[in-house]
This record gives structure tokens, C-alpha cells and sequence, in this order.
């Protein structure tokens, strides 16, 4: 047996040497004239594509670059990698592809560079296929409407903002107020949801990415996970394409009938790095600078989402795209381009994280154009009253600051709002189901919560869905799988929630 | 107005179209003049490189260098002018040799900007690669 297998190998790599041939080809050259910044002026290559791979030959080993300028008689190059050993005169190898990335399978659970090439210290991707990283998007006879819904287990997104597959929903705020955290807790909660996702960090701290992946490791995502990583020292060439090799991977599984869910974290880094490549190209600069097809950039790369039709597979690609906006100015460049490109954005603000109420989503200005079509029938029965009283109370609040004396219908709208902004709050990586979710909200709406003390919400939530969890979980288990919330189950939540009201000693009396 | 070293190279060639060898020294000695006056004889290096180009481009001159171990013999170096006339599609062929020991055996062959690269090297670095998959 271990006989015939090593005659197994042998015979394999007589047949390779025997079929191999050597097929020398005509190529196209040419001569790096001048190299700066990580871009080379390249004379001949008279035949060179845009967006094509060359090859630099060096003297410690061969540099891949992307052609990105043609002019009269010279290409303008972008160098992917290390430039420092390049020198005027070497020569230049056109490749005759367009720059593609390895895809496959066994993509999942890694973290690559923009190129494909593994840094998490594992081996090679053995790929199955390579696909281009520009393609253009699908057309309309492809596609359809959003109608299925990603879980991010986020209860305010969930509720208020709810997000379809196949959808492009922005995430925007100031630095350090948990865009990242909402991301993260969105892969969480994909696990058992049929879903695969790539996180895409362009110009991160790789400590940041390092925590991330381990954060991911730990919660068991990486087992449905890709991690595509261009860190603040790697040169801008490579943060210009990594959302690019990114959505390439995405639609690997998109063509075999797949959802995916990819996070481009952040697009301002990438608009930052594009800009210096543009204006180191010569590219005339624009409004901050950023050259003139900044929006096409961006707009071509979210135009790669998309949900197909049962012709076509039936597979998604749902794009959340990160900005970090400059201390709250929404209306800067890159931010308006891309709130204008996507189907909505979650708008996280200061004031509401500094007040302690996190996720500090802004349920006002955040927006979902096209996800509540999506939302499973249970949520949307509760959640359209949720989001009357999330917008009364805003009203409220604001008016009641100046008068003492309200009336009683006024009083307890403000009292119940509290409460919901309460229920809002939600720790990092606390995912929660759906189906918990809707009898949380059902909960408050149907006035189950009104007499329990605001500071004991939080503690009365967890409670009470860990009791329906333990007296009814086929409650639990009807919302899950026939996506409604039945007269019958509404009964008994409100019966089981008042049993276990009966428990409590801290209830408001009137 | 700026004119490029391009536009002096192109300008020069049409005027030296047809033209007898007393008539091309005038030219070139006016035009050395005109430069002069531009204040662009910093360009000439330029204009010449363009020149050259234009002039091969015209009368079908392709340069070629051939890159080999050890000095070529008559016959394989007629072998190989023979197939670059085929594949170049000119008649015309400057040939510049150079020697370079470590692509081991073969040639490797240059012309315009296309390469030809058949040294025994570059075919074991491709073997190396196609048993590598």
C-alpha cells in the first residue's frame, strides 16, 4: 500500500516532466525611466493594458505592479510592494493579465494581503480559481429587490435601521465610537446564518487587526471568515486595492449561490490613499484635493453589491462601508459621495456615546432605504410601533426640558421612552437574536415595562427572556422558524412575563 | 509656446525628407541656430533619441540585441537574424551583441520592446514553477 503510493507520486511527476513544455513567448518590455514614492515612469511596453500587471526585475527577485497612467510615451505604474530595491533602467515585464487575486474556499479563516498572499504565518492558497479584482457590477436583468434580512443582532439596527442582503448600508461617525464594534458584532452574529463574511481593513493599526482577528477567533467567526488586511505601513498602491481584491473573494461565493456580507473598514483611508497616488500620478486635484473620479471610485466599488435572482444563483453581497468623519461633519467629500452611493447609513454620534447610551446610534438621522422590506414579519409588527414612540419621545424630550407640569398622556410617553432607550443599549459583542429581540420589544410596547424602575430595565430584560427561555422556548422556537409572532404566543408572553413580574420586589407601585 | 523635444525631433525629419547632403548640412546647421535662439540646446540629447526613433520608424530599422553565454558562432547568429526578419516583419536589422554567463545557455533576443527570452534559465525557472503547482 505506502509501496504503491510513493509509485503513485513518482508516476505523477514523471507524467508532469514529460508533458512539460517550455513555451518561450514573445513579451512586451520596457525601462523604469524614473521611480518615486512607490510610482515608476516605464518607457516602451507599447502594448500595456490599463490595469495590467507588470513585472520588475530586480536584483533580489521580481516586484508585481499595476499599470494605472498610459501616456504618450511612457505608462505610469503603481509598485505592489516593496519599491525601495527598484532602479532606474531595470527592466519591466508586461504580464498580459489584469491584476487578479486567488479565491476559493480555502480562503475562509485566513488573513491575506490585498495579493492573496497569507500573513496570519499559515501556508500558501492553493487556489481554485483567480479572479479579477475590477469587474463590472451586475446589470439589472441580474438582479432583484432586497427581501431577505442580515441579523446583525444589534437591536437598535435591527429594529429601526434593519438591513437586507444584497443592500450597501454606510456606517459613519467620528473616531473612536464603535463603527468597528457594530461590524464586528454584525460577523458575530452571522454564525449559523448561511452567511459568509470578509472584513476588509485598509490603513488599520495592525494591533487593532490583530485584536479583531482574535476577538473573531474566539467567538469561533473565523470559521466563516475572511480577513483582508492593508495596514498603515503597508504603501497606498495596496490600500487602493484591497476592497477591490476584497469584493473579487465576495463574488467568488456570490457565483455559487452565496450570501456575503463584506466590511470595508475605512473608505476615508482608502479615498486618502487614492488621492496620493493620483496626485503623485499628476492627476489634477479636486475639492480636497481628491482627483476627479474619487466618486467613481467608489460608487463602482458599492455598485458590486448586489442580490441576484433565482436565475442567477440566487446569491448576495452586502456591503456595510465604514467613514470616519472629521469631528461630526457629515458634509465633507468622501462622506456626502458615499451616503449618496449607499442604501442608507447608520449615523453614530458623540453626544449619545459620551452619554452612555451605546451603540450611540442616532435613530433620527440614520436611515435603511430598502431593508424594511426584509425584516421577518414578527419584527416588523413590533418594531413600526417601536419606532413611533423612538420618534415621539425624541419630540417629547426635547419640548418637556422648558415646562414642569405635563399632562398624564405626555408623562407617560416620556417614561416609556426611557425605557426603550434603555433596552437600546447594548453591550459589545452581545449579539441577540431575533426572536429574543421581538419579545423584548413586545414587551415594552404591549406596556410590560412601565412599572419597572428605568436603572432595572437592563437587569429585567436579561431575566425575563432567560425565564420564556426556560418555561416556553417553543415561543422562541415558533418566531425563529415561522418568522411571525402568532395571537397565541403573544398571550402567553405577556402571561409569562407577568409571572415572572410576581417574583420581583422592585416594581413601581402606584 | 513651449515646443517639446518631440515637435523639434518631428519638425527636423519632415525638413530632412528628400533632401541632398549639402541641402541636410545647411538644415541642420539652421536648426542648431533655431535652437539656439529658443534657448533649447539643453534638449538636444532628447530631440536625437526622438530623432532616431522617427528615422526607424520610417525606414523600418529595427535594433536588436542578442544576449548569449559565450560568443555566438556565424551560422546560429544568421539562424536567429533570419527568424527576428520573420517575426519583425522588416528587412533592416542592426544586431549589438552581449555576453552574459549566467543565463547559462540559449539567447535571449531584444528588439524594439519585445523580448524573446529562450535561455536554458528562464526554461528551468519555468519548470521550477510547473512542478511547484
Amino acid at each position: 500500500m505506502k509501496n504503491n503510493a510513493k509509485d503513485f507520486i513518482i508516476d505523477q511527476i514523471r507524467g508532469r516532466i514529460s508533458d512539460f513544455k517550455a513555451e518561450i513567448k514573445e513579451q512586451n518590455f520596457g525601462k523604469v525611466i524614473e521611480i518615486n514614492d512607490g510610482i515608476a515612469k516605464v518607457s516602451g511596453l507599447s502594448e500595456a493594458m490599463m490595469s495590467e500587471m507588470v513585472q520588475f526585475k530586480t536584483q533580489n527577485g521580481s516586484v508585481y505592479g499595476v499599470v494605472l497612467n498610459l501616456e504618450e510615451d511612457s505608462i505610469g505604474v503603481v509598485v505592489l510592494g516593496d519599491f525601495s530595491g527598484i532602479k532606474e533602467g531595470d527592466e519591466v515585464l508586461a504580464l498580459r493579465k489584469i491584476l487578479e487575486v486567488p479565491v476559493g474556499d480555502n480562503i475562509i479563516g485566513r488573513v491575506l494581503n490585498p495579493l492573496g498572499a497569507p500573513i496570519d504565518g499559515k501556508e500558501k492558497i492553493k487556489a481554485e480559481k483567480f479572479y479579477p479584482i475590477e469587474k463590472i457590477a451586475p446589470g439589472v436583468i441580474t438582479r432583484e429587490s432586497v427581501n431577505e434580512p442580515v441579523q446583525t443582532g444589534i437591536k437598535a439596527i435591527d429594529a429601526m435601521i434593519p438591513i437586507g442582503r444584497g443592500q450597501r448600508e454606510l456606517i459613519i461617525g467620528d473616531r473612536q465610537i464603535g463603527k468597528t464594534a457594530i461590524a464586528i458584532d454584525t460577523i458575530i452574529n452571522q454564525k449559523d446564518q448561511n452567511m459568509k463574511c470578509i472584513y476588509v481593513a485598509i490603513g488599520q493599526k495592525e494591533s487593532k487587526v490583530a485584536s479583531i482577528v482574535a476577538k473573531l477567533k474566539s467567538a469561533g467567526a473565523m470559521d466563516y471568515t475572511t480577513v483582508v488586511v492593508a495596514g498603515a505601513s503597508d504603501p497606498a498602491s495596496l490600500l487602493y486595492i484591497a476592497p477591490y481584491s476584497g469584493c473579487a473573494m465576495a463574488e467568488y461565493f456570490l457565483d455559487k449561490g452565496e450570501d456575503v456580507l463584506i466590511i470595508y473598514d475605512d473608505l476615508s483611508k482608502h479615498a486618502v490613499a487614492y488621492r496620493e497616488i493620483s496626485l503623485l500620478l499628476k492627476r489634477p486635484p479636486g475639492r480636497e484635493a481628491y482627483p476627479g473620479d474619487v466618486f467613481y471610485l467608489h460608487s463602482r466599488l458599492l455598485e458590486r453589491a448586489c442580490k441576484l435572482n433565482k436565475d442567477f444563483g440566487g446569491g448576495s453581497i452586502t456591503a456595510l462601508p465604514i467613514i470616519e468623519t472629521q469631528a461630526g461633519d457629515v458634509s465633507a467629500y468622501i462622506p456626502t459621495n458615499v451616503i449618496s452611493i449607499t442604501d442608507g447609513q447608520i449615523y453614530l454620534e458623540p453626544d449619545l456615546f459620551y452619554q452612555g447610551s451605546r451603540p450611540a446610534i442616532n435613530a433620527g438621522l440614520s436611515v435603511s432605504r430598502v431593508g424594511s422590506n426584509a425584516q421577518i414579519k414578527a419584527m416588523k409588527k413590533v418594531a413600526g410601533k417601536m419606532r413611533l414612540e423612538a420618534a415621539q419621545y425624541r419630540e417629547l424630550a426635547a419640548f418637556a426640558q422648558f415646562g414642569s407640569d405635563l399632562d398624564e398622556e405626555t408623562k407617560n410617553k416620556l417614561e416609556r421612552g426611557k425605557r426603550l432607550m434603555e433596552i437600546l443599549k447594548q453591550g459589545q459583542y452581545e449579539p441577540m437574536s431575533v426572536a429574543e429581540q421581538v419579545i423584548v420589544f413586545f414587551s415594552l410596547i404591549s406596556g410590560l415595562m412601565d412599572n419597572i424602575p428605568v436603572e432595572k430595565i437592563k437587569e429585567f430584560e436579561i431575566n425575563s427572556i432567560s425565564y420564556i427561555r426556560d418555561n416556553a422556548g417553543d415561543v422562541l422556537k415558533n418566531i425563529k422558524e415561522l418568522k411571525i409572532l402568532e395571537e397565541k404566543d403573544e398571550e402567553k408572553i405577556i402571561k409569562l412575563i407577568n409571572d415572572y413580574k410576581d417574583t420581583l420586589d422592585y416594581l413601581i407601585k402606584d | 509656446m513651449k515646443v517639446t523635444a518631440k515637435q523639434y525631433a518631428q519638425a527636423l525629419f519632415r525638413e530632412l525628407e528628400d533632401r541632398t547632403p549639402e541641402e541636410t548640412s545647411k538644415i541642420i546647421f539652421n536648426f542648431l541656430e533655431v535652437l539656439k535662439n529658443d534657448n533649447c540646446l539643453s534638449q538636444i540629447e532628447k530631440i536625437i533619441s526622438y530623432f532616431e526613433v522617427f528615422w526607424q520608424k520610417e525606414h523600418s530599422v529595427v535594433q536588436a540585441e542578442i544576449t548569449s553565454s559565450r560568443k555566438l558562432e556565424i551560422e546560429p547568429k544568421e539562424e536567429i537574424i533570419k527568424f527576428l526578419k520573420k517575426i519583425s516583419k522588416s528587412e533592416k536589422i542592426e544586431v549589438s551583441e552581449k555576453e552574459d554567463k549566467n543565463i547559462i545557455g540559449g539567447f535571449i533576443l531584444k528588439y524594439n520592446d519585445k523580448i524573446f527570452d529562450a535561455s536554458i534559465k528562464n526554461r528551468i525557472n519555468l519548470f521550477k514553477n510547473s512542478l511547484r503547482q
